[in-house]
């Protein structure tokens, strides 16, 4: 058993959290208002599954803060994408727009939330872009950083051997997986956040959105909601990082076994 | 000038003797048939001044000839291979052989330094070594025949199936040496190919090696710093004694590199069929000391 949780130290920490947790909870060292126990919390998270509860569980409201998210970042990964390589393979174009970047990166997305709120008539729409136009900017350096970087001594040998160029490009674009890995997983999280902090901003029409219930639940001192919201966010940026890390690995040939 | 060279291997010696040669071996008028440079110089600005690694450096490597690079680091040896691969541009003259009349360039194969970095680490080695074929997307059945034909003239017994993550430094380069020569090459560069390969392996890639130059018609050049690798596998070795360096003996304030014959080739053909040390106290090995020395020939 020692061996086995040894092998698994994840475990071992959410354990001592969670056991933390409930003592701080229990002694009431933190009043009820600021903390709920983890049991008020599974509690809540329970209920959530009860079909009576289905309208306003707080999965349902995580599930469409993570649509818009998942939107918002898929735009700005292929949008990202596309103009990276352009800039990657450009070098004189890539150092023109390299400042823009760099200062379209430094300024915080929900800065631009009011405005996107405007124009696109207080709609989904303005959330998304929000979050798109948050992630865009790491997305595309990641990308061509990538290009940039990559290795001279292929490079030299895929000119040498007078490689096609859709091949090279395609070589190219294989190699600076684990840039693009690095920005996808980053701008993930960079979505998840513009999402959560834009919705506790202002509330979307159709009401569903887990800024807004954690930001309502706080106001309304329902503590245990309040950090269920949390515990789903948190759960689900976790699965997604360990699932893009996954496929990264499986891509990157180290999880491939001796035939 | 001839220098003497005798190796024991199991009581019995062998003459390893190299000649040095005349520069150049002929005017490069044959260039259909040879790898040649013509009065070739790189140098690079450092500041106000010209720092000059290699000046007026004229050779000429036949076809199914191999050309060894031998001398300190840092002379330039990796410089002039990527002359001689048109990677880096230089002051005069290049030409390499084509095959027939059709082809427009020389197909070259190239063995870089850094080998191990130069494999995609999410292909095979197999897929690797494909991708780098003069028609990757052509009759897979012919390419695959391609690399095991490289892979069997080298005498090896690679998994090509595996990942390079899952192989060694010395695997890894015979994967190289399978991709260079796989491509059929009219020119083949390869900057210290056997560096990695243990003691076994050496001697049996030395030998396909070689008679791959030699059947292949394969104008080669490598940097070796393995004095066994020069006897086994070079028919001409070029002594580089210092930077900057030229072949030409009237360019004063230069180290002179002098160009040898391994004259052991020609009398024994294959020294690789009995392998031995190299004795490091032998003429032979004296003779290059002096050359690398700035001693000899003058």
């Amino acid at each position: 058993m020692t061996r086995w949780l040894g092998q698994r130290p994840v475990i071992v920490s959410i354990a001592l959290l969670l056991l933390t947790w409930a003592l701080v909870a229990r002694a009431g060292w933190i009043g009820k208002t600021l903390l709920a126990s983890p049991e008020e919390v599974l509690g809540v998270l329970a209920r959530a599954w009860h079909p009576a509860d289905s309208g306003q569980a707080v999965y349902t409201h995580a599930l469409h803060t993570i649509g818009r998210a998942l939107a918002g970042w898929a735009i700005a990964l292929v949008g990202g994408g596309i103009l990276g390589l352009l800039l990657g393979f450009n070098p004189r174009a890539y150092r023109a727009t390299e400042p823009l970047l760099e200062f379209a990166r430094a300024v915080p997305p929900i800065m631009a939330f009011p405005l996107f709120l405007v124009a696109f008539d207080f709609g989904t729409a303005a959330f998304v872009w929000t979050i798109a136009v948050g992630c865009l900017p790491i997305m595309v350096l990641a990308v061509a950083r990538g290009i940039q970087g990559l290795d001279r001594t292929r490079q030299d040998l895929l000119a040498v051997h007078d490689v096609s160029r859709p091949l090279r490009t395609v070589a190219s674009i294989v190699e600076i997986m684990p840039s693009t890995f690095f920005g996808a997983r980053l701008t993930l999280s960079i979505s998840l956040i513009v999402a959560v902090v834009t919705e506790m901003v202002f509330s979307p029409r159709s009401g569903f959105a887990v800024g807004a219930l954690a930001k309502d639940s706080q106001i309304s001192f329902d503590t245990p909601t309040f950090f269920a919201c949390i515990v789903v966010i948190g759960t689900y940026g976790y699965a997604m990082n360990a699932v893009m890390r996954r496929v990264e690995w499986r891509l990157s040939g180290e999880g491939r076994r001796a035939p | 000038m001839l220098i003497g060279m005798h190796a024991v291997s199991d009581g019995r010696v062998r003459d390893l003797s190299a000649q040095e040669t005349a520069l150049p071996l002929s005017l490069p008028k044959a260039s259909v048939q040879a790898l040649w440079a013509r009065e070739v110089g790189f140098s690079y600005a450092r500041g106000n001044t010209r720092v000059h690694v290699f000046r007026d450096v004229t050779l000429e490597i036949p076809r199914g000839k191999a050309l060894g690079l031998f001398g300190p680091n840092g002379t330039g040896k990796t410089t002039l291979m990527r002359a001689l691969s048109r990677l880096q541009p230089v002051d005069g003259e290049i030409g390499s052989p084509t095959r027939g009349e059709a082809a427009r360039s020389s197909t070259i194969g190239y063995v870089p330094q850094g080998y191990a970095r130069s494999f995609y680490p999410w292909a095979s080695l197999e897929t690797n070594i494909l991708m780098h074929l003069p028609d990757p997307f052509g009759s897979a059945k012919r390419n695959r025949q391609a690399v095991r034909d490289a892979h069997d003239s080298l005498g090896l017994s690679l998994d090509l199936r595996l990942r390079p993550a899952q192989c060694s430094g010395g695997m890894i380069q015979q994967a190289a040496l399978i991709r260079a020569l796989a491509r059929r090459p009219d020119v083949l560069i390869a900057d210290e190919p056997f560096s990695a390969l243990d003691f076994e392996v050496a001697a049996r890639v030395r030998e396909g090696f070689r008679r791959a130059v030699s059947d292949q018609g394969i104008c080669a050049v490598l940097a070796l710093h393995d004095l066994q690798d020069i006897v086994e596998v070079c028919d001409l070795v070029l002594a580089i004694p210092g930077r900057p360096y030229t072949t030409n003996p009237q360019l004063e304030g230069h180290f002179r590199a002098h160009l040898f014959e391994n004259r052991s080739r020609v009398l024994h053909g294959s020294p690789a069929a009995a392998s031995s040390g190299v004795r490091t106290d032998s003429p032979f090995v004296a003779a290059l000391s002096k050359a690398l020395a700035g001693e000899h020939g003058e």
